[in-house]
């Protein structure tokens, strides 16, 4: 499904938390290129710097060193406005948690980030219906979070994630508080998005899952030790 | 505007889910602002409101002053009609002096207040009736020939029910006939803030209205009226000001008798609304009761400010899934400040409601006199507009601190439900910590200051004012207005005492006028046998109070030496007087007082002996310095009403059918007013400073205090709340729960002292501004520095109880799964 062109590249990114005397090294010299139409599970034991790799990507953290490309444009020197308005058009998020804001209904939550995106409400409209609607929540609009299964509040999670149409999708255990059942309904969405063209990259420590991925890769104490292309072809310990 | 919508909609949501946090800052709100709206509506109607006239920036008023006073006089008739007369700097200038009248209508007689005023009364204020037509220049060409009334609108309505039938109908005031002639409009309520008149009848009826007094309009040196003028257009009031004085300088040299070392004063009108020269006493009173509401606002803010504090810090993944998602941290803090903002609109218009209660009890006040006293302190489109800016600026100052750090979080960590790390909590605890303190401090200085005048008044009230403290009666009544000359009149007066001390359980009665300590005082100048005055010195002038027999025995005064004044004082017997011992010390020192001739009123009249020496009393006020005072015989010096003074063996006021029936008995139409106790007498006038003071500061002071102990409460809840974790691992390793409860209290009590330490030292310096207010208390009195913080301390303690008693309750098993 990848097209061939890049969307994000990484080169020798690390991450070092400083708390009290102690250094922690979360990430230590990542290099990764994700291109459009990738679907990529990022695996590996608890610890291993898998959600702080999805943190970077997804321009809530800096990296300590190292390069950060998005779209081919450095992210390092952005401000915090101008990553909050990339983070607004080009990326989308699913959390573990779901994090929907309990006080918003389904449609407001969705609505969210065509909001601070400044669109009129008409457009908004349109677009949280067709996404409500393709993640099959359109009938549970005036809900609110607390009224959801755990699966279904997902799905609106993902829709919120994709009504932006952002160049990618960045997963973090979108099944992780989910029983299987929902989490393979969660999953065979994703896998349906893939399919129509979305570019993911999933956290996942779950190996059944990372099936769904078509690359996987494998990160312990903070390196890539693996980048396995799932059609068979895998490559081991890249740099 | 539709996203700001949308944040109102949301806003509203989270007011309506958390409905107990939202009435609790609602109230605080509208404690703090209710204060201010109700504080600034007195000063809105004190200085601010301009008054119901046609241009009244362009009124100034005009006063005199001279070498043997401190307070601005009025001003003459003659003088006042040569300023009017070819002044290039006034365009107009108008008189006029309250006085009481009696008003008659089909036989029924009342008691009223009123103005005499020039012609052009209406026409220089730019009046219009509501009915009828005001006075006209023909109304004022000759002295008493123009007997017509206006009536205000109040007393229009009140006594005529409104009927415009009224206009032409005769009435009698004073005994004399005269003509309704119009009625003022609704809004207008005379030239000064407190004193609506009823009625307005033209200056040139004075002498047939005032029998007693019929060359007032004559006495170039009678400076009773107060006189009100209109700048010229593109007159400044210092060029006014400059001519007005070059004018009284030229009346000085024209008439040296009256007008030697008589100076005139301008005042912009905000500055005479009370009384010329008391508008920047008054806007400094102002001043600091706003100071002082203020203060309370801000303890308030502090509080909604930590409540908000707490809030944010559960949002905090809110606000991080908001920015994720793309919005700006501007855009977070719009929508905070929308909900502070919602909220401080809701503490805003509860607060308004507050103000309109509270002024409405401060309109009804009525203090013990006769004087139709009347604020009119309902909320108008400034005071809406002062409250809305007060209420935008708190939901600023409580809502940006709060905005600020929360739209600031730790992404991450948040999104995973994450506390904050140590070093962040310990900033937003510390800033939560400091708004108790700051809380602690402000209120300490509130009820410091509370306590300051509150000791003030017990001092004043245990002052030796000259009265006998109880079981004596005092009531007013006047013969002016009911036709009595001076014969007829010292005739009633005699036959009245009579009467009254023939009832049983008077122990003892006299007349006096005016009493001391009231609201009015009656001064002349007096010329000492043998006493050169300096240079500097001027006339002399001193207070004075015509008295009857038996003064100084019923009222408490005592007679340190001579004799009372006796029957055989009359006016045909040489003249005689009573001095107080300050007037002895003063002209007389280590000589016999008794024996010793002074001259009042005229340097040529005649001579009156001192036969007796009063102990000093109080006269105008309790904390004056001991002054100079002067007691007349009512035979010698008859003054047209007067007071009545009664010594009771058993309730005064059970007296006072009995006494009002003396009265009718001698003359159904003499009025009786001002009926009181000597409580009632001391409380109304000498004592209303420090009372309103001390009550005042009491009510902001408890009120602050009450949100300080809420504060501190609200603080170490959510501080026990946040350590859930922390105090269950505690008792899992086998802490005890007093152990528990003395490291919360403990906590709590740190903030407190702290807050007293600041406070004191703040307070150590403000109250230094007020020392001169106060009353036999030392501005750092021990007594009170000492006990409120203890009071301060002990409030505390049971607000820090509290949240430690439910620490003490912990279930370490719960505990440890707490998030």
């Amino acid at each position: 499904m990848a097209t061939g062109e890049t969307l994000i590249h990484l080169d020798g990114v690390t991450k070092v938390f400083y708390t009290d005397e102690v250094e922690t090294h979360a990430l230590a010299g990542i290099h990764l290129e994700i291109r459009k139409g990738d679907y990529i599970a990022i695996a590996g034991p608890s610890g291993c710097g898998k959600s702080t790799l999805l943190s970077i990507l997804g321009l809530l953290d800096s990296p300590t060193g190292g390069e950060y490309r998005l779209k081919g444009q450095p992210v390092a020197q952005l401000t915090l406005s101008e990553r909050t308005r990339i983070r607004n058009r080009e990326i989308g998020f699913v959390f573990q948690a779901f994090n929907l804001i309990g006080d918003l209904n389904v449609y407001e939550n969705a609505e969210l980030p065509l909001t601070y995106r400044g669109l009129s409400s008409v457009e908004r409209k349109k677009r949280v219906q067709e996404v409500l609607e393709r993640v099959g929540m359109a009938h549970r609009m005036k809900h609110y979070p607390s009224q959801l299964s755990g699966g279904q509040q997902q799905r609106v999670a993902v829709a919120r994630a994709l009504v932006g149409q952002p160049a990618i999708l960045l997963a973090d255990e979108p099944t992780g508080n989910l029983d299987s059942k929902n989490g393979e309904a969660v999953m065979d969405l994703l896998h349906q998005l893939h399919s129509e063209g979305a570019t993911i990259c999933m956290v996942t420590h779950d190996p059944r899952y990372e099936d769904f991925a078509d690359r996987s890769v494998h990160l312990f104490d903070g390196r890539v030790v693996e980048d396995t292309v799932t059609s068979g072809v895998k490559t081991q310990g890249v740099r | 505007m539709e996203t700001f919508l949308q944040d109102l909609r949301h806003s509203a949501r989270l007011l309506l889910k958390t409905p107990g946090v939202t009435l609790v800052v609602v109230i605080s709100l509208a404690l703090g602002i209710g204060a201010n709206t109700a504080i600034f509506s007195v000063v809105n109607a004190v200085l601010l409101r301009p008054l119901a006239v046609e241009r009244p920036q362009r009124l100034i008023a005009l006063g005199s002053s001279d070498s043997h006073s401190v307070f601005p006089h009025g001003v003459s008739y003659l003088d006042y009609q040569d300023y009017r007369r070819r002044s290039e700097v006034i365009s107009d200038a108008m008189l006029f002096a309250p006085e009481p009248f009696s008003l008659n209508r089909n036989g029924q007689s009342e008691r009223l207040w009123g103005d005499i005023a020039t012609e052009n009364y209406f026409s220089m204020l730019g009046v219009r009736p509501a009915v009828g037509r005001f006075f006209q220049p023909e109304d004022g060409s000759a002295p008493g020939a123009d007997p017509v009334v206006v009536l205000s609108y109040r007393y229009w309505q009140r006594r005529f029910a409104g009927d415009s039938g009224v206009i032409g109908q005769a009435v009698q005031i004073n005994s004399q006939p005269f003509t309704v002639i119009g009625v003022a409009p609704r809004e207008f309520l005379g030239t000064e803030i407190y004193f609506a008149p009823d009625i307005w009848v033209p200056m040139l009826m004075a002498e047939p209205l005032f029998p007693s007094h019929p060359k007032l309009l004559e006495e170039r040196d009678a400076h009773d009226f107060r006189c009100w003028a209109r700048l010229r257009d593109g007159v400044s009031i210092a060029q006014a000001s400059a001519a007005i004085a070059t004018r009284a300088r030229q009346l000085e040299l024209a008439y040296p008798e009256s007008n030697k070392n008589v100076k005139a004063l301008v005042f912009p009108e905000w500055e005479a609304r009370f009384e010329a020269g008391t508008g920047k006493v008054l806007a400094m009173a102002s001043a600091m009761l706003l100071a002082v509401v203020v203060l309370v606002l801000l303890i308030a803010c502090a509080n909604v400010a930590n409540l908000m504090l707490a809030r944010a810090t559960s949002r905090r993944r809110e606000f991080s899934i908001r920015q994720v998602l793309g919005a700006g941290r501007g855009r977070l803090i719009r929508q905070l400040l929308t909900e502070s903002m919602l909220m401080a609109m809701l503490g805003g218009a509860a607060g308004v409601v507050l103000a309109v209660w509270v002024t409405g009890l401060l309109s009804s006040f009525r203090p013990a006199t006769d004087i139709p006293i009347f604020f009119d302190l309902r909320p108008d489109i400034r005071v809406l507009v002062f409250t809305f800016f007060v209420a935008v600026l708190t939901g600023v100052i409580f809502g940006l601190a709060p905005a600020l750090q929360a739209s600031k979080p730790n992404l991450v960590p948040s999104l995973k439900g994450q506390e904050y790390s140590p070093r962040k909590r310990f900033r937003g605890w510390t800033l939560r910590n400091l708004l108790v303190v700051g809380q602690v401090s402000v209120s300490l200085l509130l009820l410091v200051c509370a306590g300051l005048f509150f000791r003030s008044l017990q001092n004043a009230a245990n002052t030796e004012t000259g009265f006998r403290n109880r079981n004596l009666l005092l009531f007013s009544m006047s013969l002016r207005q009911q036709g009595y000359d001076e014969t007829r009149g010292l005739e009633f007066y005699r036959q009245f005492l009579e009467k009254a001390a023939a009832l049983p359980g008077v122990k003892g009665v006299s007349l006096a006028f005016p009493l001391p300590l009231d609201f009015f005082s009656s001064f002349d100048d007096v010329y000492v046998e043998g006493y050169q005055p300096k240079k500097d010195e001027g006339k002399l002038s001193y207070g004075y109070t015509a008295v009857s027999q038996g003064f100084f025995v019923t009222s408490g005064t005592p007679l340190l030496k001579g004799r009372d004044f006796s029957s055989r004082d009359t006016k045909d017997q040489p003249g005689v007087v009573i001095v107080n011992e300050t007037f002895a010390r003063r002209f007389w020192p280590g000589q016999e007082a008794l024996g010793k001739r002074i001259r009042v009123s005229e340097e040529n009249a005649p001579y009156l002996t001192v036969v007796g020496l009063a102990r000093d009393a109080k006269y105008r006020n309790l904390s004056e310095s001991p002054q100079p005072y002067l007691y007349f015989p009512m035979q010698q010096q008859y003054p047209p009403e007067a007071s009545f003074v009664a010594e009771t063996s058993g309730d005064p006021l059970s007296m006072v059918p009995g006494i009002r029936g003396v009265v009718r008995e001698l003359d159904a139409n003499v009025p009786v007013y001002a009926v009181k106790t000597v409580a009632d007498h001391i409380n109304g006038r000498a004592l209303l400073p420090f009372r309103i003071a001390s009550g005042a500061l009491t009510i902001f002071g408890g009120l602050g205090l009450v949100l300080a102990a809420v504060g501190l409460y609200g603080v170490m809840s959510y501080s026990v709340r946040l350590r859930t974790k922390e105090i269950g691992i505690r008792m899992a390793i086998g802490a005890q729960p007093r152990q528990i409860l003395k490291q919360v209290v403990g906590q709590g009590l740190v903030l407190t002292l702290i807050g007293l330490g600041i406070g004191l030292v703040a307070t150590l310096v403000a109250t230094r501004a007020i020392s001169s207010i106060l009353f036999g208390v030392s501005a750092a009195d021990p007594a009170t520095f000492g006990a409120i913080p203890f009071v301060l301390l002990l409030v505390a303690l049971v607000a820090c109880y509290l949240p430690a008693r439910r620490a003490m309750k912990v279930d370490p098993i719960r505990a440890l799964r707490h998030e």
